[in-house]
């Protein structure tokens, strides 16, 4: 298990990391996620050793690793560029690591070739780095990384140099060595969506703070406030107000769920676009307006509604159904339909911090 | 189609304009090139096939000149000191110029002063080489200014006179008017290395030093040799160190050759001397770029 106390990192006046406290389960796939410059990567190269923290420990399993240097830590790390050795073979470059151990060349040599196998590429020990695709150096680092068995698996950003068909299959790729290893993993994204697939947990950075953490589909369903639910998926925002009927906004009342929210104050409230449902004319319990441009993305189709001063928007499924009915044309009168348990309250109106 | 018809004719001038253009661009350099590089070397190759009757060159066609230069035990001296002096000035310069330039890329955080420092070193090559070398005749000198300061120190009574006018001097004046030529390959080679390799390296368990001679140094290699021969390529061609600060064992081969042009009036021997230089230098850059060009298809 890896513990984190007080963990901050001050460049200058600057505050990169700011109080972090985390605790990381042994085996868990632990994401931190946020914007760049949130101080997500700063955070996983002090757990690497890599830059010394102001103040605050650093512990995995117990022990207290805050000032050894990244060469005495049991904790490995994928690098964004794979910083894989340029004048060495994968085979070396994946061995690297062990001779240090002492462990005996051919031994070494073994190993190196177990680790690349796992990631599928035993065949291309003999070649140079330069002779790999993106997508093969990247694996050729995953193996340099677990060949060591660390107690913990970093990754920087480990898909981001990678294009998007290549990206998804590595997501996959990850997913299994994670399983396959049985390793702690903790990685570094920006990308929302590549969190939410692999992770068993996430912790979402803001500003050198922790916002939230918690498993993607919590997270989704329950993000901590606006901000997590602007980064995390998609949320339609706007502002209302909880009355005694229930949740009222653009002049329009809807059912809503009595706590959601402190009653008779302005607030922020939002919903996902695609729990919700689209209605043709104008249906009771519902809000009401006339449908501004769509747009069309093959699986689904993003609908923006204009309801009295506001924007919002739904995601409609292209299912055959939807295809044969027609969609809805600009202009159209429409009533956006939110089952009450999918609505979310962010605190009050003035919170524009999304 | 009838519309097309006088196109081709307009294309042809066109294309025939750009072929002149281009003639017109490449032809000041060309021509420099033909007339400065082409015609003096052709003159040496002619030059030392012909026989020397003091004060003349007479026209022949022989190879006495290169079987006296490779029997004739006074050239192959002077070859080897030559080859002596190059390799320590580079030896030198190479043991100085690689930790300086470690120093700025790995050691200096802030640009300002990595930049200064690196100009410390690369700003004197716009002061006159004949003036870099001659500085050190001034200090090295019987009234030089270390005499004068170890006399005025107290550590000696009398100037000393083994500063100067020997092989030491030679390689120490040369060694600092072509160290620039060695820090600045080395300095780029280093700068060329992520520095994510370093901490992948400390990530995978090694120290500072393993680190060092595992992946900084070979990854410098290319800068090494092309410093490392640029240094001993100028120093072998050298001249004016051994006529200034060089004793009367210092004699280097580029001054050989210079005295069969002028006092020896010797022009056969002396070319066939440049040329056989030549094609040793030649062979040296080639074999130093091969090793380079693997190193570098390393990094690509």
């Amino acid at each position: 298990m890896i513990e984190l106390t007080g963990l901050t990192k001050r460049f200058g006046e600057v505050v990169g990391v700011d109080c972090v406290d985390l605790r990381v389960e042994e085996g868990a796939f632990v994401t931190l996620l946020g914007p760049s410059g949130c101080g997500k990567s700063t955070l996983l190269r002090m757990i690497g050793g890599f830059e010394e923290p102001t103040e605050g420990t650093i512990s995995i399993d117990g022990r207290d690793v805050t000032d050894l240097p990244p060469n005495r830590r049991p904790v490995n790390m994928v690098f964004q560029d794979y910083a894989l050795f340029p004048h060495m073979s994968v085979g070396r470059n994946v061995a690297y690591g062990l001779k240090v151990s002492g462990m005996a060349r051919s031994e070494a040599a073994a190993e190196a070739r177990k680790a690349l196998d796992m990631v599928g590429l035993a065949d291309r020990a003999e070649a140079m780095p330069h002779q790999l695709s993106g997508g093969q150096r990247q694996r050729v680092a995953l193996a340099r990384a677990i060949v060591r068995h660390p107690k913990v698996l970093l990754l920087d950003e480990p898909l981001s140099a990678l294009d998007a068909n290549l990206r998804e299959q590595m997501q996959v790729e990850l997913r299994r060595l994670h399983r396959l290893v049985g390793l702690t993993f903790i990685m570094v994204t920006h990308d929302q969506s590549e969190a939410l697939a692999m992770s068993d947990r996430i912790v979402v950075m803001r500003d050198g703070r922790v916002v939230q953490q918690a498993a993607p589909s919590e997270l989704y369903d329950k993000p901590a406030d606006a901000y997590v639910a602007g980064f995390v998926g998609t949320t339609s925002f706007f502002e209302g107000e909880m009355t005694r009927t229930g949740l009222r906004a653009f002049g329009q009342t809807i059912r809503a769920p009595k706590d959601l929210a402190p009653h008779g104050r302005p607030a922020r409230f939002g919903y996902r676009p695609e729990k919700v449902e689209l209605r043709q004319g104008h249906v009771a319990d519902g809000l009401t307006g006339h449908v501004d441009e769509l747009l069309y993305r093959g699986d689904a189709v993003r609908v923006f509604v204009n309801v009295g001063d506001g924007r919002l928007a739904v995601d409609l499924q292209v299912t055959d159904r939807a295809a044969t009915d027609g969609l809805p044309r600009p202009d159209e009168a429409v009533t956006i339909v939110i089952p009450p348990a999918r609505l979310m309250a962010f605190g009050p109106a003035a919170d524009k911090a999304a | 189609m009838s519309l097309a018809e006088p196109l081709p004719e307009a294309r042809l001038r066109a294309r025939r304009w750009t072929a002149m253009r281009r003639y017109l661009v490449l032809s000041p350099p060309l021509l420099w090139t033909v007339v400065f590089m082409f015609v003096p070397y052709l003159t040496l190759v002619v030059y030392s096939v012909w026989r020397a009757e003091f004060p003349l060159a007479v026209p022949d066609f022989q190879f006495g000149n290169y079987v006296t230069i490779f029997t004739d035990p006074q050239y192959r001296n002077v070859f080897l000191r030559t080859l002596k002096i190059a390799s320590l000035v580079s030896l030198c310069a190479l043991l100085l110029a690689f930790p300086y330039a470690y120093f700025l890329v790995f050691r200096v955080r802030s640009p300002g002063w990595r930049l200064a420092l690196y100009m410390a070193v690369v700003a004197p090559l716009w002061v006159s080489y004949l003036l870099r070398a001659y500085t050190w005749k001034t200090i090295l000198g019987t009234n030089g200014i270390l005499n004068s300061f170890l006399i005025s120190a107290g550590l000696i009574d009398e100037p000393l006179t083994v500063l100067l006018y020997n092989q030491a001097a030679m390689v120490l004046t040369l060694t600092y008017v072509f160290i620039p030529f060695m820090v600045m390959p080395i300095y780029a080679a280093l700068e060329k290395i992520p520095p994510s390799l370093h901490e992948a390296s400390a990530d995978l368990g090694e120290g500072h030093l393993s680190t060092f001679f595992k992946v900084t140094l070979p990854l410098a290699m290319p800068g090494v040799i092309a410093g490392f021969t640029m240094t001993f390529c100028l120093s072998f061609g050298d001249f004016i160190a051994p006529m200034l600060v060089g004793g009367p064992d210092g004699q280097m081969i580029a001054g050989v050759i210079a005295t069969q042009f002028g006092a020896a009036l010797n022009w056969p021997l002396g070319s066939a001397l440049a040329l056989t230089m030549l094609v040793f230098i030649l062979v040296l850059i080639s074999a130093s770029d091969r090793l380079e060009r693997v190193g570098q298809g390393r990094l690509a």
